[in-house]
This record gives structure tokens, C-alpha cells and sequence, in this order.
């Protein structure tokens, strides 16, 4: 592969000065601190009261490193989704302090959100793939959103279609495809613009068990390739085999 | 691979906006437009047919000469018209006087019944333009100088008609700038609307591009483009063909064109303002409307 994540990432990885299989394990280590320089995520006593059918946030506190994956487990209602949103929104939290790519989001101009977003990959369902439209074209909005140019990203899209095994359906709608092709579809998605970590949202949910295993070796790959991953799941025992967990509760006082 | 690269272009980022809604803001853009050139016309032609026709009114008379008919040696109407002339002409603060062809009709009547059945010769009287109104003669004055040299005479003075006239022609300039403002409000009430309709039903498409990284900048103008583009066009049309009636149509009208001055170089000017102010309060209130919802829209 001419431009392969794992080539882009080691060097992303390279340039914040981190290696790459102690990032995965520090964690663990980090979780619960204060402090830290060059890290991706930052969340101190960061919380949110249930709005409507939102579930609502305890006080939550991590750090991720870059290249480090987590998984956030709880009991349904426990704010996992939240979490994330909060980290893919980049807007100040309602309590607490949250930090992405070294920079708090206070100091990030609503209008510079967007860029910053440009640094994740979303799979989150806020940002669904279009089924109306063919599966290049999905992974083609993700690269004509940030303005890169169809000579430039074509190759990659068609890269990263022949890496999650979707190149033969390229020219079919994304909604023809079954529940394992849209999550491959979606994870290529998310990758297609060289982001430095992927926010997943029971990734593989709905999957039988082996497409589900398939699938989070793929996951596997895109953390081996140096990209921190940050997936909300609900399964405890499966998110402790793939790794650090962290465990959220329900805000007292939740229903 | 079934994808042929070659062949392949990207869709749309955004939907493209209905084509039932953007014929509506096509036709009410085109129409409002024209409204407000023909307004803009309407009140051009006050300000340059009402002074215009004020000192028509009031800068002359008209005077019939009558034949006289209880003189014994009867003068014909001609030559009593043409000594009037004389007089009137040398009476002060009259600049010209002028013995009109008999009308029609008083053609008709003479060649029935001979020359001297018909009723009156009419002299059009010009006053010295720059005099004092105390140094014009009255109308009093002018039958006067008539009667003393034998003749009959009536006179039609202008200047009564001229109040009528002008309140007749008098276009409310308030009146026209509430109306004017209404129809800018119509229009970026319509837009306003095009974009709320177009932000609904693109909201989705909004939300997940905002998440890929597309700033709120390209994403409005995305979102603005089409409504803008159309109304724009819109205008434009509509503009242009107001131009073309007033241009071309109006002047072409010989009784149109005798009591209303035909449409000048200013008055296109004025006309052609008209859409690009109607384009720029487009623009605004698609601008301002979308921005608000993108900030509602964009995470």
C-alpha cells in the first residue's frame, strides 16, 4: 500500500515523541491523573446532568496518550456515548475541564472546531454513513469535507475500501450493503483522512460472532498502526480482552 | 473492480434544493422584482413629469377668439383671429403667442355652413418664462386688451388646473419607501424561508460533514449557494425585463409618452439599482438566517 496506515501513523506517533506499545499501556497508568503533556484526550471531573433522553455523566477523569486505546464500559445510562460526543463536539463540557490534543476546548473557537475534528475519526451515531449514496462516495465525503482533491484522495479511498474488503462494492449504495459491510464501511470511513484517534461507538454491535471478530481485527490493525482508539462498549468482557477499560457508573440520581 | 476511477465523479456534499421551492423563490424574486423597477419607474416619471407639466400649466393661456357678429361689416374669424394675435403678442409679459389651425371639427362646421359658423380660433399664449407671477398678465388683462380694440375673446387660463394636476400626478414618496420596504421584507422573508426549508431537510448532511471537518464557512456557503444563486438570477431577469418594457415598450405608447416623459438614462439607472439592492437584502437575510441554524446545526 502505497500510503498505508501504519506507515502514517508510526510517523505521526514518531513526531509527539511517543512509543507506540507503551502508549497503549500508559492508560491504565494515566487514568484518574492530572497533568500530562502531548496527550490526546483529557478528562478532569468532567460531568453533564441527564437532558431528555440523553443519559447524563458522573465525574469522569482519564488521559490518553497517542497510539493508547481505552475502552469505556457501563451499564447502559452511564454516559458512555456521551463521552465521546463530548470529545468529537471539541465544545466545553457543563462541568469540568476537557482537554484534546494538548489544548483546551475553551480556547477553541467554535469556528475552529472543525478542524480539530479533522484530527478524529467518527463513528459515532451523529455522524452515520449516507445511504443514499454509493460506498466511494461515503468515504468521498469524509476527504471533500476537509477540501482535498479528488485526484488525491481517490487512490486512498480506493485503499482503504480494498483494506476494510469492500473494493468489489465500491459503486453500490451504501445501503445495499448488510450490517457487516456498514461497519467497514463506516470504520474506512473514519480513517480516510489520516485521523490521530478513532471514537468508537459499540463498534461491531449487531454482529455474529465471527464478522464481530473480523471486525475488531481490523480495529487491532488500526491500533497497531499507531492510532489511539477510544470505543464506548457495553460488553465488559469483550472491551477487557481488547484492552484498558474504563469504568463509568451511572450519575447518582439517574433513572 | 466494477468502479471505473476514470468514470467516476462525487456527488453533491449537500442535496440539491427542491426545484418546487426554488421555481417559488424564482417566480416571487422575478416578480417582486419587477413590482419594485416599476415602482422605482412610476416614481421617476412624478419627479420629471410633475414639474414638467406644472410649468406647461402654468407658464401660458389659451385664448378663443369668437367672431363677432353684431358689427355690421362682419370680420372674418381668420383675420379677427390673426389681429388678436397682434395684441396679445405685444401685451406685457407674453413671450410668443400662437394662432392654432382650426380643429377638426371646426373645419367640418365651416365647410357646412361657411366660414363664418365657426364658433372660435384659439391663440396659444406662452408668458415670458423668467418674469415675476405679479408682472404676468391676468386673465382679465388679456380680454381686455381685446375688447378695447373690438374683439371677442374668451380665456382658458391653465394655471387653476394646475393644483389637480400635479396632486394627480404626485406619487407619495413615503408612501413608495413603505412600499419599497415592504417589498425588500417580502423578499428576505421568502428567503428566510428558502434557507430554514433548505437547512431542514440538509440538516443531517450538515451534522455528519461538520463531523468529517468541513468548517461552518464552506458549509453555509453550501448551504446558502443555491437559494442565493437563484434569487440572484431571479432578479436579474426580472429586472432586466422591466428595463426592456420601460426601454423599449413605453416610448412606442404615443399617448402614454405625451403625458408621461419616456424613460431617460437616469431612470434606467434608478430602475437597474433596484435588483442588485433586492440581491444584497437576498444575500443578508440568507446569510444571517443561515448562520443561525449552522450554529444549531454544526456541532
Amino acid at each position: 500500500m502505497r500510503d498505508s496506515p501504519q506507515t502514517f501513523c508510526s510517523q505521526r506517533v514518531a513526531d509527539f515523541g511517543f512509543d507506540v506499545q507503551d502508549a497503549g499501556n500508559s492508560l491504565s497508568q494515566m487514568a484518574g491523573m492530572v497533568g500530562g503533556q502531548g496527550h490526546l484526550v483529557r478528562f478532569h471531573r468532567v460531568e453533564s446532568a441527564a437532558r431528555g433522553r440523553m443519559a447524563g455523566l458522573a465525574p469522569l477523569s482519564f488521559i490518553l496518550g497517542p497510539g493508547a486505546r481505552a475502552a469505556l464500559v457501563g451499564p447502559p445510562g452511564s454516559g458512555k456515548s456521551l463521552a465521546l460526543r463530548l470529545i468529537a463536539v471539541g465544545a466545553p463540557p457543563p462541568a469540568g475541564t476537557l482537554e484534546l490534543f494538548g489544548t483546551h476546548v475553551s480556547a477553541i473557537q467554535r469556528s475552529r472546531r472543525a478542524l480539530v475534528r479533522r484530527r478524529l475519526g467518527l463513528m459515532l451515531a451523529d455522524f452515520p454513513l449516507v445511504d443514499a449514496l454509493s460506498v466511494i462516495d461515503n468515504i468521498a465525503l469524509a476527504a471533500r469535507a476537509v477540501g482535498r482533491d479528488e485526484t488525491e484522495f481517490f487512490p486512498r479511498a480506493l485503499e482503504m475500501l480494498n483494506w476494510v474488503g469492500l473494493s468489489a462494492r465500491a459503486d453500490e449504495a451504501a445501503g445495499h450493503l448488510d450490517l457487516e459491510g456498514r461497519w467497514r464501511l463506516w470504520l474506512a470511513r473514519a480513517l480516510t483522512n489520516n485521523p490521530e484517534l478513532l471514537l468508537a461507538d459499540e463498534p461491531g454491535a449487531g454482529l455474529e460472532e465471527g464478522p464481530r471478530a473480523a471486525f475488531f481485527k481490523l480495529i487491532d490493525q488500526v491500533h497497531g498502526a499507531g492510532i489511539a482508539v477510544i470505543m464506548a462498549m457495553a460488553d465488559e468482557a469483550q472491551a477487557a480482552r481488547l484492552g484498558p477499560t474504563i469504568r463509568l457508573s451511572r450519575r447518582a440520581g439517574a433513572a | 473492480m466494477s468502479l471505473d476511477p476514470r468514470a467516476w465523479r462525487p456527488g453533491p456534499l449537500l442535496p440539491p434544493a427542491g426545484g418546487a421551492a426554488l421555481t417559488g423563490l424564482f417566480l416571487g424574486a422575478a416578480l417582486i422584482s419587477l413590482m419594485a423597477v416599476l415602482a422605482m419607474a412610476w416614481l421617476s416619471a412624478d419627479l420629471r413629469a410633475r414639474p414638467t407639466l406644472r410649468a406647461r400649466l402654468s407658464g401660458g393661456a389659451t385664448i378663443a377668439v369668437m367672431a363677432r357678429r353684431t358689427s355690421g361689416d362682419l370680420e372674418s374669424l381668420d383675420a379677427a383671429a390673426w389681429r388678436a394675435r397682434e395684441i396679445l403678442a405685444t401685451t406685457p409679459g407674453v413671450a410668443s403667442a400662437q394662432v392654432l389651425a382650426p380643429a377638426p371639427e371646426d373645419r367640418a362646421i365651416a365647410a357646412a355652413m361657411g366660414a363664418g359658423a365657426a364658433p372660435s380660433r384659439l391663440i396659444t399664449l406662452v408668458f415670458a418664462p423668467r418674469a415675476a407671477p405679479a408682472s404676468l398678465p391676468t386673465m382679465g388683462t388679456l380680454i381686455g386688451a381685446l375688447s378695447r380694440e373690438g374683439l371677442a375673446g374668451a380665456a382658458d387660463d391653465h394655471s387653476p388646473t394646475t393644483g389637480p394636476v400635479e396632486r394627480a400626478l404626485t406619487v407619495d414618496g413615503a408612501w413608495l419607501a413603505v412600499a419599497g420596504a415592504i417589498l425588500m421584507g417580502v423578499l428576505a422573508g421568502l428567503t428566510a424561508a428558502m434557507i430554514q426549508s433548505r437547512a431542514r431537510r440538509v440538516a443531517p448532511r450538515i451534522t455528519l460533514l461538520s463531523g468529517l471537518g468541513m468548517t461552518n464557512t464552506a458549509l453555509l456557503m453550501r448551504l446558502l449557494s443555491p437559494v442565493t444563486l437563484s434569487a440572484s438570477l431571479a432578479l436579474i431577469i426580472g429586472g432586466a425585463a422591466a428595463l426592456a418594457i420601460m426601454g423599449l415598450a413605453a416610448p412606442r405608447l404615443p399617448g402614454l409618452a405625451a403625458v408621461i416623459p419616456a424613460p431617460g438614462a437616469v431612470d434606467l439607472i434608478l430602475a437597474a439599482a433596484w435588483p442588485a439592492v433586492a440581491i444584497l437584502v437576498v444575500i443578508l437575510a440568507a446569510t444571517v438566517v443561515g448562520a443561525a441554524r449552522m450554529k444549531r446545526l454544526a456541532p
